[in-house]
């Protein structure tokens, strides 16, 4: 019974191939961040710093933040669908468990994107001949980057659980994007969660969180997580309508 | 006419027109950050905002296109009404009322960031400000690659009903046309969102040197526009042919 909300997900998942859309956004960042790479070597400092910056800037600031916001939409779009809202409810599975098993999911897809970008850094990397493999740093970065994601998630279902439309949670996602974009600048990315996914990633090139900021942006990231997990199960809990 | 006013009332409480409000002011609040950085009374702040305005749009005009013709077609999919429908319709009209919506709602949403950029060129008091023929050209060059955008994501949400397969075309085509204002403008033409920087009527220069930057006005580019609403036209055909004949 305690897996069964996360086994419903995961047969909702069966057949309907969306973690190709979480391998295809990498894709294309990866493609034309290291065409322009190649570009601008007479700009850039050659090396895998500056590949990632190309590879991940945009990526992690705006689409990675909206696709996720997709992903959400998708995860909550089945139970809003005509009355499936009461017939959720009324099954032995309490609402925590059911958002618990979303975020999960959606935690799991967030990371496929992540993995992809990973390693089609690596594999561009050596594809223009960069020399040797890149720092361990890198897994820290995208390590971090899941988890502030994790919090953007959360975030995200609570916006898809109280808008039922589709699509604007998404446009949601990309304006929590850029306004984090704009945050950060301001240097208050850490009160913002969808800075968070960007943050600790070190995509802009300005360098990597100080080793004093960690624990406050592991406890933001924890705070969001759980705020946005608490609100989405009292939406969920009250998501039922009268059947006409 | 009734088939479009139809296609608005369908979207009545479902907000439309407070995403393009949205829309716009998320365009403006970005301008306004570069604006920000250029002095009161900039001769050249207008231009800046101008050459700035096709980066913002392939970003955030790309992605509401997309939400705008997922939106207007989930309607329908959500009520499964399309099988009714198209009983009482001709698919034409159905598919056609569905663009006009979409683009009116495209054209709110430019022409409110063509207002909010003139009011922040105004405020700043930028001495190099446009008439309102600049602006209208600076619109219809925002609303031309939107709307091919709305027309490829429209094919796509009406042959799909889980739309998230529609949003994530609007997503790639939102970062490829960001990533395509990098590249030679062969390659901008393939990408339905590059026509942003592409039908740009300011160009940058970057003094290597001195480290400076500056600002000049090009012709309107005729051709590209051409282009664009020749595949603009082309897609349309196709994606009606199909809708015509999509078993419901």
């Amino acid at each position: 019974m305690r897996t069964q909300a996360l086994r419903a997900e995961a047969t909702k998942l069966r057949r309907a191939p969306i973690w190709i859309a979480y391998a295809a956004l990498p894709l294309i960042a990866a493609v034309i961040g290291t065409f322009n790479y190649q570009q601008n070597l007479g700009l850039l400092t050659p090396g895998w710093e500056n590949l990632w910056t190309q590879h991940t800037l945009f990526e992690l600031y705006f689409f990675l933040p909206a696709l996720v916001g997709a992903g959400c939409s998708w995860l909550m779009g089945l139970e809003h669908a005509g009355t499936n809202w009461n017939q959720v409810l009324a099954s032995p599975t309490a609402p925590w468990r059911l958002v618990a098993a979303k975020l999960a999911v959606g935690a799991g897809m967030l990371a496929v994107a992540l993995a992809a970008t990973g390693v089609l850094f690596m594999a561009c990397g050596k594809a223009v001949g960069l020399p040797g493999l890149p720092s361990a740093d890198y897994i820290v970065y995208l390590l971090l980057a899941w988890v502030g994601g994790v919090s953007v998630v959360a975030v995200q279902l609570l916006v898809s659980a109280l808008v039922r439309s589709f699509a604007a949670p998404v446009g949601i996602a990309l304006a929590g994007g850029i306004a984090g974009l704009m945050l950060t600048a301001k240097g208050w990315g850490l009160w913002w969660p969808w800075a968070l996914l960007h943050l600790a990633s070190n995509s802009n090139g300005g360098g990597p969180l100080a080793p004093s900021e960690l624990p406050a942006f592991l406890a933001m990231a924890a705070i969001f997580t759980a705020a946005a997990l608490c609100a989405c199960t009292q939406v969920v809990a009250h998501a039922g309508t009268p059947s006409s | 006419m009734r088939a479009v006013m139809l296609e608005f009332a369908k979207l009545r409480r479902r907000s439309m027109w407070l995403v393009c409000l949205g829309t716009a002011a998320l365009c403006v609040m970005w301008m306004a950050s570069v604006a920000g950085r250029a002095s009161q009374g900039s001769p050249d702040g207008t231009a800046s905002l101008l050459y700035m305005a096709p980066l913002i749009s392939s970003i955030v005009m790309t992605l509401f296109a997309a939400i705008v013709a997922s939106r207007v077609c989930e309607v329908d999919h959500e009520a499964q009404a399309l099988k009714e429908l198209l009983c009482l319709q001709r698919a034409g009209t159905v598919f056609a009322a569905k663009l006009v919506c979409s683009l009116t709602l495209i054209t709110v949403a430019v022409v409110l960031e063509t207002v909010g950029l003139a009011a922040l060129a105004s405020y700043k008091g930028f001495t190099d400000q446009v008439g309102l023929g600049g602006l209208m050209t600076f619109a219809i060059c925002q609303i031309g690659p939107a709307f091919m955008v709305a027309v490829l994501v429209q094919a796509v949400a009406l042959r799909w009903e889980n739309q998230f397969a529609s949003l994530a075309v609007g997503l790639g085509l939102s970062l490829a046309g960001l990533f395509s204002l990098f590249f030679p403008p062969a390659v901008q033409r393939l990408v339905p969102s590059g026509y942003f920087g592409l039908l740009s009527c300011v160009l940058m220069d970057w003094d290597a040197a001195t480290g400076t930057t500056s600002f000049h006005g090009v012709p309107f580019p005729w051709g590209d526009a051409a282009l664009l609403a020749g595949m603009c036209a082309t897609l349309i055909a196709i994606s009606a042919w199909w809708f015509s004949r999509k078993e419901l």
